[in-house]
């Protein structure tokens, strides 16, 4: 298949080896925006779901790239380049990309070829982000191969990665123990048992009421993303509330001690470990906030940062 | 708070039960296309309706029935995917993914339940896990409504001994400690949902609505008393601290009560009698409104029934008395507020538990009623409110029925019975005899019968009342009363049949003291009580002259015997004379041997009552009640007569039959009652046969005479008649017999000549019929002055007559009679032996 109108008959094709892990993904694309110059966010028609190999950040990621040469005729060509590009896109202010990785590899010099042929291609190096879709920012990873060409434009093939950061479980991962309330009205410790979790963990704690004086209807734990873009003035942030999850239905009495446990997995939508720093584009960051509503549906919340974590590629 | 009226209550139940229709409808489609995501998603939307708060607990109980009965099926669902060999761990991870508190529970629970029946896991982890998050609903009904459906669902899930789940799915303990812990936050909800919002005006509905919500609590109970592994010792041990804990801390009245009531309901009696001291130091710290009397009560009368009346139950080293005891004085030292009947309703149930559990301990009933009779004596208001009187009346009444006559031994007994009106000591007093009676008690002391008629005072005579004498003839009210009246004074008379003594003059003297107890009853009394006395005292009479025919007959047999022994004696004495003389040098004197010794028997005790007194003691009786009753004090002295003349007392019947035809001459002015007095004397004279022939002419010719003198002619006749016999009685044989032929025939003939001035009323016929049997009775008997001549005279008569009579009942009565009569002339005729006699009598056939 060709993406243009003529010259159907040459077809340059990436064929990737399978991940070491042979771990792939299903990402959601928009068809529209199949090409890697196209970085407008993307509206929610035409959805095409592909299936990509995941690589972690030290994989190489080998396979080659075939042109397909019509029986009798010859390409001419200007070279056959193929690069690796890891890309920020991002959507927010003016939008914008930027290329943190673009390594190329030359395959063949300018000549002409009269025979389809297939050349093998690998790329070493680690990959410093994972790729990332988020509401401002998406972080890709991309191999595209180009055979210039003179006068009948160039033919190029694109395939796109996936990269994730597998870590090991962390040495230190204190709890987090707070005590918080307002005065004469509200008194809880909280405790949950790490700060630090993968991505299919449990969040374990408990709930102490010390001291209560408002009528208590329920409490609930709050999944929030944020995810922070730019800086100074420029800083953009965005916050989505993935789950809440009710912890306690009803007002407790002094001294109850209510348990906690919140499935990750059983958040909809995708949870991805922590981003610190991404390029100092952007910043991904998880917190858990403990709810009280009160009879008058006044809220009472604390909110705590967690770490996430990614144990298993998928 | 749901509080809102019966229709939106209605319409909010009805509203969520379509809505868990409509959810379960599409679930149960879900399962049967296998979707497990759909299932569980759609099961936790129909669990959303439980999260409602606008339904009171009965309507939220509705709806729970509704939504568990749709549960079902998700349990069977789940039960379907584990055979089909998908792991339950994973299912108990996913439904923990619902984001409400409540559904998610209840689906935990559903799967809980599975997960232990599937063995992939001890059934202890579960159970714990359960038990643990089940703490994240706080709200009372919902919680309590959850926490009844994780324990039905463990129910058969417990790793209880023998169960399939003991071993690697824990053991007893493991299952009680599950029970205990979920008994303690029910509790605690349901205690909560007291305080929960609004203000006094609404506490008496959510105390009616704690009420219908109790049961799920105490079921928490009722698993822990069926866990096998259960011993009286860990009950000892665990789990009774456990609950006790519970109630103490609780601090509520409500829960108290029915938690306490709980523990004696559910729990087995050995266990109670393990733990009495620990439930009862319980009890004393009890919030004050709570109904202590009614769990010492039920307690009591739990082990009351378990020993049943049999003390070997209850271990005497246990003193389950003293220690009930205990708590009870304790709870009055600190409830200086308990109400008079409260104390006495304390006592009674104590006492009760005393009397069945310790049958012979008559020193705690009699302390139990000492209590109560301190307790009565320092209260400073005179008059005792109704509560009280009914209490003490109970607790009087109630040592009875096990005790009867005992009672009378009881020193507080009779104290405490003077607090009581008179109305209720008349009760206790009817309970009391009755009891007696049923017992056979036997009254055989002066000082048991005078206790017993103290007691029974209210029945004996009416109340006293200051300043006024006695009504005597108070005690009438309306018909239902008289009748009570009469049971009662019938009781009161049985009481004479409870004396018993062997000593014939101790009985005269019990007799002579229910006399005097008796006079001061009144006229009304006497009536029902005397005549008993009476007919006591006559068999009484008869047995003293029994003894007193023993003692004479002895007297004399111990003559004869000191007669013979004088014989004996002067014979030895000249035998030893005889052998002296007899002795030479010699050869010395034999003495013949002595012979046996007479012994002559100490004579039996002489009755100090003779039996003269004994009926002078009833003719007194008699005498006393004639004025009133002439007619039945008339019958008395004719019975009294048979009984004096069976005694051989000439003189003393005589009198006694003086006494009755004076009686008969002075008050008897109804013809009836003459009627029916005279066929009586006609009778006793019969049966009187040793008046000195003198006394018995007088007597029998002034009882034909009253005959001659009655009001209607046919009684007239028929008396005259029935005199004649008076005329001709015992038999030939007979030493005492009289017969005067011709005043039997002079009889006969004037009482036809009566009949015959009967012809008005038609009578005639049938009286001549009567008195053609007389002459034939007397004809049979042989007595000389009737003859066949007179017997033809009066069936020619009776031929004339009968013809004329009209057809009627009365007339075809007659004929069988005269036919008959005539029949039994015609056997006599062709009958060998009398052939000869009845030739004579013309039947004008």
């Amino acid at each position: 298949m060709s993406i243009f109108g003529f010259g159907t008959n040459y077809k340059l094709q990436i064929n990737l080896d399978p991940a070491p892990s042979n771990v792939t993904k299903e990402i959601k694309h928009n068809s529209t925006s199949a090409t890697s110059d196209s970085p407008q966010p993307l509206p929610n028609d035409n959805i095409e779901v592909r299936t990509v190999p995941v690589y972690t950040a030290e994989e190489k990621c080998s396979g080659s790239v075939s042109l397909q040469i019509p029986q009798g005729k010859k390409c001419e060509h200007l070279g056959l380049k193929v690069e690796l590009v890891g890309r920020i896109d991002m959507f927010y202010d003016r939008g914008g990309a930027h290329d943190f990785i673009s390594q190329v590899r030359e395959l063949e010099p300018p000549s002409t070829v009269y025979d389809s042929k297939e050349w093998k291609f690998d790329f070493d190096f680690d990959k410093p982000f994972e790729s990332y879709r988020g509401l401002n920012v998406r972080v890709r990873y991309f191999i595209k191969a180009t055979l210039t060409r003179n006068y009948s434009g160039s033919l190029t093939s694109e395939k796109e990665l996936c990269i994730q950061h597998q870590s090991t479980e962390p040495e230190i991962n204190n709890s987090i123990k707070m005590e918080v309330g307002i005065e004469d009205c509200l008194h809880i410790e909280f405790e949950y048992e790490k700060q630090k979790y993968s991505l299919g963990d449990i969040i374990i704690g408990k709930i102490y009421f010390l001291l209560v004086r408002i009528k208590i209807k329920h409490m609930e734990l709050a999944v929030i993303r944020r995810e922070s873009c730019g800086s100074g003035p420029n800083l953009f942030n965005e916050s989505e509330t993935l789950m809440k999850f009710e912890v306690m239905d009803g007002a407790p009495v002094k001294g109850e001690c209510i348990p906690v446990r919140l499935f990750l997995a059983g958040i909809p939508g995708e949870l991805t470990p922590t981003y610190r720093n991404v390029a100092n584009k952007f910043s991904l960051k998880y917190y858990i906030n403990l709810v009280l509503v009160d009879e008058e549906d006044r809220r009472y919340f604390k909110q705590q940062e967690v770490t996430l974590w990614r144990k298993t590629l998928g | 708070m749901a509080s809102s009226s019966n229709e939106e209550q209605l319409k909010y139940l009805s509203e969520a039960q379509r809505k868990v229709k409509e959810q379960a409808f599409y679930m149960k489609r879900a399962i049967d296309a296998n979707d497990i995501t759909l299932t569980l998603s759609l099961a936790a939307d129909m669990l959303r309706e439980l999260k409602t708060s606008l339904l009171t607990p009965r309507n939220y109980y509705e709806l729970y029935m509704r939504v568990l009965d749709e549960l079902r099926h998700v349990e069977e669902f789940f039960m379907t995917l584990n055979k089909a060999g998908s792991p339950m761990v994973e299912l108990y991870e996913r439904v923990q993914h619902c984001a409400n508190v409540v559904p998610r529970l209840y689906l935990l629970i559903a799967v809980g339940g599975v997960y232990i029946k599937s063995g992939e896991a001890p059934a202890k982890d579960i159970l714990k896990d359960l038990i643990e998050m089940v703490k994240c609903v706080q709200y009372p009904t919902r919680g309590l409504f959850l926490r009844n459906y994780l324990s039905q669902t463990s129910r058969d899930k417990l790793p209880d001994t023998g169960s399939e789940y003991e071993g690697i799915g824990g053991d007893v303990t493991d299952a009680y400690e599950f029970v205990l812990e979920n008994f303690k936050e029910m509790n605690r909800l349901w205690v909560r949902l007291q305080h929960m919002g609004g203000d006094k005006s609404t506490r008496k509905k959510r105390e009616k609505e704690r009420q219908d919500l109790k049961i799920l609590v105490g079921t928490n109970l009722v698993r822990l008393s069926q866990l096998e592994g259960v011993d009286a010792h860990t009950y000892k041990e665990t789990i009774l601290p456990n609950i006790l804990e519970q109630v103490t801390l609780c601090k509520d009245t409500i829960a108290q009560g029915y938690l306490m009531d709980c523990i004696i309901q559910v729990f087995p009696d050995e266990f109670h009698l393990a733990t009495l001291d620990i439930f009862l130091a319980t009890c004393t710290t009890l919030k004050e409104k709570v109904n202590i009397r009614t769990i010492l009560q039920s307690m009591m009368n739990r082990l009351a029934n378990y020993s049943d009346g049999n003390a070997d139950k209850i271990p005497a080293e246990l003193d389950a008395f003293t220690k009930f005891n205990n708590c009870i004085t304790k709870i009055l030292e600190e409830r200086s507020n308990l109400e008079l009947s409260e104390i006495l309703r304390l006592q009674t149930a104590l006492m009760t538990f005393a009397l069945k559990c310790y049958p012979g301990r008559l020193d705690y009933v009699n302390y139990c009623l000492g209590m109560c009779a301190s307790v009565l004596s320092a209260t400073k208001t005179p008059e005792l409110d109704e509560n009280s009187i009914i209490e003490i009346e109970e607790l009087l009444s109630i040592p009875l029925s096990s005790l009867a006559l005992q009672v009378l031994e009881l020193k507080q007994y009779a104290e405490l019975l003077t607090y009581l009106p008179y109305e209720n000591r008349r009760q206790v007093a009817t309970i009391l005899v009755r009891s007696t009676l049923f017992s056979n008690g036997k009254l055989d002391t002066l000082d048991k019968l005078d206790k017993l008629l103290s007691s029974i005072t209210p029945l004996i005579k009416d109340e006293e009342k200051d300043g006024e004498p006695p009504a005597s003839d108070a005690g009438a009210g309306g018909a239902s009363d008289e009748a009570e009246f009469v049971d009662e004074q019938t009781l009161v008379a049985r009481v004479i049949h409870m004396i018993k003594s062997d000593d014939t003059d101790i009985q005269f003297k019990l007799f002579s003291m229910a006399r005097k107890h008796f006079g001061q009853g009144g006229v009304k009394r006497i009536k029902h009580t005397l005549p008993c006395l009476v007919f006591s005292g006559l068999r009484l009479a008869e047995s003293v002259k029994a003894r007193e025919v023993s003692v004479t007959k002895f007297a004399s047999r111990a003559e004869k015997a000191g007669k013979k022994k004088k014989k004996q004696e002067e014979e030895y004495a000249a035998a030893c004379k005889a052998a002296e003389d007899a002795a030479t040098e010699e050869e010395p004197a034999v003495m013949p041997p002595p012979p046996e010794p007479i012994v002559i028997p100490d004579p039996p005790p002489a009755p100090k009552t003779s039996c003269r007194k004994v009926f002078q003691f009833l003719h007194e009786i008699i005498t006393a009640m004639a004025v009133s009753y002439p007619e039945l004090s008339l019958k008395l002295f004719l019975q009294a007569a048979i009984t004096a003349d069976k005694c051989q007392f000439k003189a003393i019947a005589y009198e006694f039959m003086s006494q009755a035809f004076i009686l008969y001459e002075d008050e008897l002015t109804d013809s009836k009652a003459q009627l029916q007095a005279l066929i009586l004397m006609v009778g006793t004279l019969l049966s009187c046969r040793n008046f000195e022939s003198d006394d018995y002419d007088s007597l029998i010719t002034k009882t034909t005479q009253y005959a001659a003198k009655l009001l209607k002619k046919p009684d007239q006749c028929k008396m005259v008649t029935l005199c004649s016999h008076l005329f001709y009685a015992g038999a030939a044989s007979d030493p005492n017999h009289y017969h005067d032929p011709k005043r039997v025939l002079e009889c006969l003939q004037k009482a036809l000549k009566i009949a015959d001035g009967c012809m008005a009323s038609s009578a005639h016929v049938h009286l001549f019929v009567e008195i053609l049997n007389q002459y034939l009775y007397y004809f049979e008997l042989d007595n000389p002055a009737i003859q066949d001549k007179y017997l033809s005279g009066l069936i020619a008569l009776i031929n004339e007559h009968i013809d004329g009579m009209d057809h009627n009942e009365q007339r075809a009565e007659v004929e069988v009679t005269y036919r008959n009569t005539l029949k039994h002339i015609g056997r006599k005729k062709k009958d060998e032996k009398t052939k000869l006699k009845f030739q004579g009598i013309n039947t004008g056939a």
